[in-house]
Formats: C-alpha cells, sequence, structure tokens
C-alpha cells in the first residue's frame, strides 16, 4: 500500500478555492419608473448579443472597441456580443446618426454628451408591461464635422458609455471618473464601471426581452 | 517550446534505448474540478468532460522493476458556466491543455503498476474571454495514477491508465482583480491504448 501513497497524496493536495474579491464599490444602475424599479440584463440564452453597424461607418472600430471593454468586464462570460452582417437579424443597431426615436412615448433615450459628439441609446424599454422590445438603437454622431480634432477620442468614450447602457446599465453614474457618468471623460471602464456591471448581472433582470428576429 | 524540455529531462534518467524501451499512445476522458469556484458570484467555471490522447515514452531505470516515463497529454473542452444565483447555465470557448509530464512508474501487483511525478499544465484558449483574456496560462502540476497491462502481441500491451492530477489554477487578469491566492483544480483521467516496446 505504500507505493500507492503517491496517488493518494495528489488526490488530497491543496483543496482550497480561490478567494472571490468583494464588490460592493457600484452605482445605480437601475432605471425608476412610475415608482417601479427596473433592472435589465441580456439572458445567457440570447448570448452573444447581435449587433449590426454599417461596414463602412467611421463609428465602426469604436462599436468594436467598446464590445471588447466591456465583455472583458466580466469573468464568466455574462455578456457577450458579436457583431453581424445583416441589421434584420440585429439585437442592436448602431447608426451614425441623430436619434430618430425621438418622440415615442416611453421610449426617451438615454443620452452621452460631450463637446465633439453625441451619443443616444434607445432601450426600447416599455415600463408598463416590463418588457424590452428588440431590436434596440444607439446613435453616435459628431456635433461638428468628423474631421475635427477630438472626435476619436469622443467617440471612443462615448460608444463604450452608449454600449454600457446596451448591455442594461440604465441609469448614470455620479463620479465623473467613470464612463457611464451623464458627460464623460474616461476613456475606458473604471473599476466601479466594471463593478457595477458585474452586480447587475448577478442580480435578478425584472425586466424580460421580446422580439427577438 | 517548454514540451521538448520535458521530454529531454527523461533521457538522463533512462537506460540505452533497448528492448525494454517503449512508446504508449492512449485515448479517453478527462474529469476537471471547477477552475473557478467564485463564492461572492455563486459561480463556477469548470472544463466538461474533455476528449483526451496522450503520447508517452518509457525506459527501464535500470535491473529492477521501476521505469520512467515522459508524457504528453492533449484535451480540450469547452468551460461550463454553472450558477446558483439564477443568472443560467452557459457555455464557453473551448479551452485546451497540454500536460506534460515526467513520472516513475512501479509494480504494484500482477500487471498493475503505479505512476507518480510532476510536470506542468499549459491553458490555450481558442478564445481570449473571460479568467482567459490575457490568453495562454500554465501551472505546475503534481500527478499520480495506476496502469494495468495486458499482452497482445509478443511486443505490444494493451494499456489501461487511470490517472488524478492537482494544480493551482489563476491567471493573470484574476489576480490583477484582486482574486486572492488560487482554486486548487484536480483533474481525473481515464485512458486505453496501446504499449509498444521498442
Amino acid at each position: 500500500m505504500r507505493r500507492l501513497l503517491p496517488a493518494v497524496g495528489v488526490l488530497v493536495a491543496a483543496c482550497s478555492n480561490i478567494a472571490s474579491p468583494a464588490v460592493n464599490d457600484i452605482y445605480e444602475y437601475r432605471a425608476f419608473e412610475f415608482g417601479d424599479t427596473l433592472a435589465f440584463h441580456w439572458p445567457r440564452e440570447l448570448l452573444p448579443v447581435r449587433i449590426w453597424v454599417a461596414a463602412d461607418s467611421p463609428i465602426r472600430p469604436y462599436v468594436v472597441t467598446a464590445i471588447s471593454r466591456w465583455q472583458d468586464a466580466f469573468l464568466y462570460g455574462e455578456f457577450r456580443a458579436t457583431l453581424v452582417a445583416d441589421s434584420s437579424t440585429a439585437d442592436v443597431i448602431v447608426r451614425n446618426t441623430p436619434s430618430d426615436v425621438g418622440g415615442v412615448l416611453l421610449r426617451r433615450p438615454i443620452l452621452a454628451r460631450a463637446p465633439q459628439c453625441n451619443g443616444e441609446t434607445d432601450p426600447s424599454l416599455d415600463p408598463s408591461s416590463k418588457t424590452v422590445q428588440l431590436p434596440m438603437h444607439l446613435f453616435m454622431y459628431a456635433v461638428v464635422s468628423d474631421a475635427v480634432p477630438g472626435i476619436p477620442a469622443c467617440y471612443s468614450i462615448t460608444m463604450t458609455h452608449e454600449v454600457g447602457h446596451v448591455i442594461g446599465i440604465l441609469a448614470h453614474s455620479p463620479h465623473s471618473d467613470d464612463v457611464m457618468f451623464a458627460n464623460p471623460e474616461f476613456d475606458g471602464i473604471s473599476d466601479r464601471d466594471r463593478q457595477t456591471a458585474i452586480t447587475l448581472y448577478h442580480r435578478p433582470s425584472t425586466v424580460t426581452v421580446t422580439g427577438r428576429r | 517550446m517548454r514540451l521538448p524540455i520535458f521530454l529531454l529531462a527523461a533521457l538522463p534518467w533512462a537506460a540505452p534505448l533497448g528492448a525494454q524501451a517503449a512508446v504508449r499512445l492512449s485515448a479517453g476522458a478527462t474529469y476537471s474540478s471547477a477552475l473557478i469556484d467564485d463564492g461572492v458570484l455563486s459561480t463556477k467555471l469548470r472544463p466538461a468532460i474533455a476528449p483526451t490522447m496522450a503520447l508517452g515514452v518509457s525506459y527501464p531505470t535500470g535491473k529492477g522493476p521501476y521505469r520512467v516515463l515522459a508524457d504528453v497529454t492533449y484535451a480540450r473542452s469547452p468551460l461550463d458556466v454553472i450558477t446558483s444565483d439564477n443568472s443560467g447555465h452557459d457555455q464557453l470557448a473551448a479551452v485546451a491543455t497540454i500536460t506534460t509530464l515526467v513520472l516513475a512508474e512501479g509494480p504494484v501487483r500482477g500487471a498493475l503498476r503505479w505512476q507518480a511525478g510532476g510536470g506542468a499544465v499549459f491553458y490555450r484558449p481558442t478564445e481570449r474571454q473571460g479568467v482567459f483574456q490575457d490568453g495562454a496560462a500554465h501551472r505546475w502540476v503534481i500527478a499520480g495514477g495506476l496502469t494495468w497491462t495486458r499482452a497482445l502481441t509478443a511486443a505490444m500491451d494493451l494499456l489501461v491508465t487511470a490517472r488524478v492530477d492537482a494544480h493551482n489554477f489563476t491567471t493573470d487578469v484574476l489576480q490583477a482583480r484582486g482574486y486572492g491566492e488560487a482554486q486548487s483544480v484536480q483533474r481525473f483521467g481515464l485512458l486505453v491504448g496501446v504499449n509498444r516496446r521498442l
């Protein structure tokens, strides 16, 4: 039996779990409509989220970067997205134009404003039925010209902010060093943005998704 | 390029190439415990049962019954996400593991032999994602097991190997995000193949 001791030693060696850090540095990510609380995240069965942006759009590289940033905020694949070639199959449609959904009742765009460009996300969220009707729409456009200095940085920040709304952060951070601040200046995802997104995906969603094509 | 190093490491222990040297080729499956058991997020990340192939070269260490074995094992399976907070189950992109081991081997009883040794396991994700968003990772590993052989021909044996190994898992991104220590991972493999004496 002593010859079996090495194998037994392997079996009992180091049976400890990794020490997970606390996730508690967060801001409010839910929306409050008519006294009700709305929390949304993409269910795993709809992943990867299908995002369309025109192949020749000048904002396409910023969409790719924003997707990558938010995907990398998670360790367990809670949010994943892929670009699709056909907008008719998309869950999210991204356009390099001003919003065309203004004035639609209960479909208020969530805005981000930086000096050179604007972003708007219409999550198509209906508070009365607690549903998100796909596709969502995301708009980002230059206030002046695409050639103005500062536009690339503005696009990078604003697209990351708007994709933050797409993943389910329905509110704005009160901290100016977060990308989800209403007038964001931070080009990336802060620890607080990341922890907020993680919290969002590990708490129940009160909203269901309809209309996937 | 570390693979040849482990193979070369076995050579000084080996007797000159002769009738006792043997090559082993096996296939089977590997079960792994969770790479991460996140108590805060109630989430486990565990490789699915992985189809496995192994190639080994063994040499006698002298005139006794002991041998040294240099062994390379390849397994590949998707990562299962298992949650207990109702956020759903999921499967992420596949991860391949290449395990290189140097093992000592000796008799237990009859056709049964023990193995014990160590080496390294190399994780090769097919996508940079989640805990593997920084790419590949490698960890030291200890291993043990049992083999059973039955002669098929004068030069070839049927070989059944049951092996367990253990390592501590972590990645750069886990450490960067404050995950302390490491997750102990145990893997259990069952392989069937042939042992060809040279």
